[in-house]
């Protein structure tokens, strides 16, 4: 071999290996793959309202290091995922028409079965959210002893509204949000005021706000009916409800703590 | 020109065989986020309102630092799968030490909140160490009077006490034949509580010793409007077959008072 073709070698054969490590090199980065694959999640999932046609066919979604793994309920609610690797997951549950929930940190270590679930979706709230037009404390007297509220003036207009699938989140900041608050109620006590506005009254009793504070507040449509059975988001520490809309909200309004 | 490329193929054939990928058979593969929640407390077990910049340390076959944010979230992030032990400290607090904690890794781990109410979630609770001085221990019948020495302005309702017992002068605590928890109150400017029923390990008529030590805990606490969160705040340290308060505070002097049944 001369030296120009020694060269003209070296060249070639460097240049192929480069273009062949450049091609490897991605292939060196593998998808994780399981230790072992005979772990399952089981459990129960219901509809929260008891007199709902089709209790079952929840859809519960099992997503850990390998990707995700579907099945849906039975009508009792059981449900089994089977085949799953070793690894930590997250489980959502559900249902068009229903709020989703998400169940973090479920650990496989292989060949076991883990339960969770155990909880219920409730239905998405269909509420045209009104507007938020005025927030005020003012003395109530129609049902009682007279007593100081909190009062939101809306704009709903139907006389038999009474409750309202409003979620009312409350801060002493004016950021206040759905992830951002002090304290949060449902608009559970709607009629209309002596002025025939529709208002929505909250006790102050219940608030965690001193007496002078300035406190903001802000609606979103949420089915009032989760209130007191919310999830907690236990990845952000959030406390959520599974039905809340995050796209719609009201004005920020405030008010005087009494 | 065609032993050429005959050498170029050997060539790429040996590249393929140095750069090909090791399998990892024998070990997990994984790594994902471990999440946790810290709550803090001042000396007298009062919930803090920030409780950030706690630093948390993952040691496993490597050390992984973080620090929590201002509702003591804390998050370990690409954490390779393993066992750890947690470490806590944060400067004027007792360091806190969790074993065993075991990180699968894929989705994230999250510790001791859990996502349905109907469950009670824990979480790591750290206290700052205490600067109340225990000045003087008396015992009489069954009512323990303690005087103290407080720093700052704050003055507690309450002191809680480590109580040890002994009937051998100049004892170490960890000899001690009897240790108790006593809450003593505050009234006319006293400390009183009562003392636990000594009957069993001593006789009346009998000089016992007694040191104690201000540990104030707190079992639990409310947070997300009505969720129940249970204190993590001390480990069981097997080398010397104890319990570890880290916020337990300075052993005080030893004092006697005769046992009255």
């Amino acid at each position: 071999m001369n030296l120009h073709n020694f060269h003209l070698f070296t060249r070639n054969s460097l240049l192929m290996a480069i273009l062949i490590f450049m091609t490897l090199l991605p292939g060196c980065e593998k998808e994780p793959e399981p230790l072992t694959t005979n772990s399952a999640i089981t459990g129960y999932v219901s509809i929260s309202d008891p007199l709902v046609e089709e209790p079952g066919n929840i859809k519960v979604t099992a997503t850990g290091p390998y990707g995700h793994k579907s099945t849906t309920t039975l009508p009792d609610g059981y449900f089994l995922i089977e085949g799953l690797g070793n690894g930590t997951y997250y489980v959502d549950y559900s249902k068009e028409g229903y709020g989703t929930l998400r169940e973090y940190g479920i650990r496989l270590f292989g060949a076991d079965t883990v339960r969770v679930g155990g909880t219920s979706l409730f239905k998405l709230p269909s509420i045209n959210l009104p507007a938020f037009v005025k927030a005020y404390t003012a003395i109530r007297d129609r049902y009682g002893p007279p007593t100081t509220f909190v009062c939101i003036e809306t704009t709903v207009s139907d006389y038999m509204a009474f409750e309202l699938d409003i979620m009312i989140y409350m801060d002493t900041s004016a950021e206040v949000a759905w992830n951002r608050y002090a304290s949060y109620y449902p608009a559970t006590d709607a009629n209309f005021n002596d002025a025939n506005i529709h208002t929505i009254y909250i006790d102050p009793e219940i608030l965690p706000f001193e007496s002078g504070t300035k406190v903001y507040l802000k609606g979103y449509p949420c089915n009032i009916s989760e209130y007191g059975y919310n999830y907690l988001d236990t990845y952000l520490g959030i406390p959520v409800f599974s039905t809340l809309d995050k796209t719609k909200s009201t004005a920020v309004l405030s008010f005087i703590m009494p | 020109m065609k032993s050429n490329h005959l050498v170029s193929i050997l060539v790429i054939l040996v590249s393929l065989v140095i750069l090909g990928c090791k399998d990892t058979i024998t070990q997990p593969d994984l790594t994902g986020s471990l999440v946790g929640f810290v709550y803090t407390f001042d000396e007298f077990a009062s919930l803090l309102d920030d409780h950030s910049q706690v630093l948390v340390t993952a040691v496993g076959s490597d050390h992984f630092s973080t620090r929590t944010d201002k509702k003591g979230r804390f998050e370990f992030k690409d954490l390779p799968a393993g066992t750890y032990e947690l470490n806590f400290e944060k400067a004027g607090f007792g360091s806190l030490k969790q074993f065993g904690i075991q990180h699968l890794g894929g989705k994230p781990t999250t510790l001791g909140l859990h996502f349905d109410g109907s469950t009670n979630s824990s979480a790591f609770f750290i206290y700052q160490m205490p600067t109340t001085e225990i000045i003087i221990l008396s015992v009489e019948n069954d009512t323990l009077t303690g005087t103290f020495s407080f720093t700052g302005n704050t003055i507690p309702d309450y002191v809680t006490l480590r109580v040890y017992y002994s009937g051998v002068e100049n004892f170490e605590t960890s000899d001690a034949q009897l240790v108790t928890s006593s809450y003593l109150f505050k009234k006319n400017g006293e400390f009183k509580g009562s003392i636990y029923d000594l009957s069993s390990k001593f006789n009346p008529g009998e000089e016992v010793f007694i040191k104690a030590c201000v540990l104030y805990r707190k079992e639990a606490i409310t947070d997300f409007v009505f969720r129940i969160i249970i204190g993590i705040d001390s480990y069981f340290d097997y080398p010397g077959n104890t319990t570890i308060y880290p916020n337990l505070g300075n052993e005080s002097s030893q004092f006697s008072f005769i046992y009255q049944e």
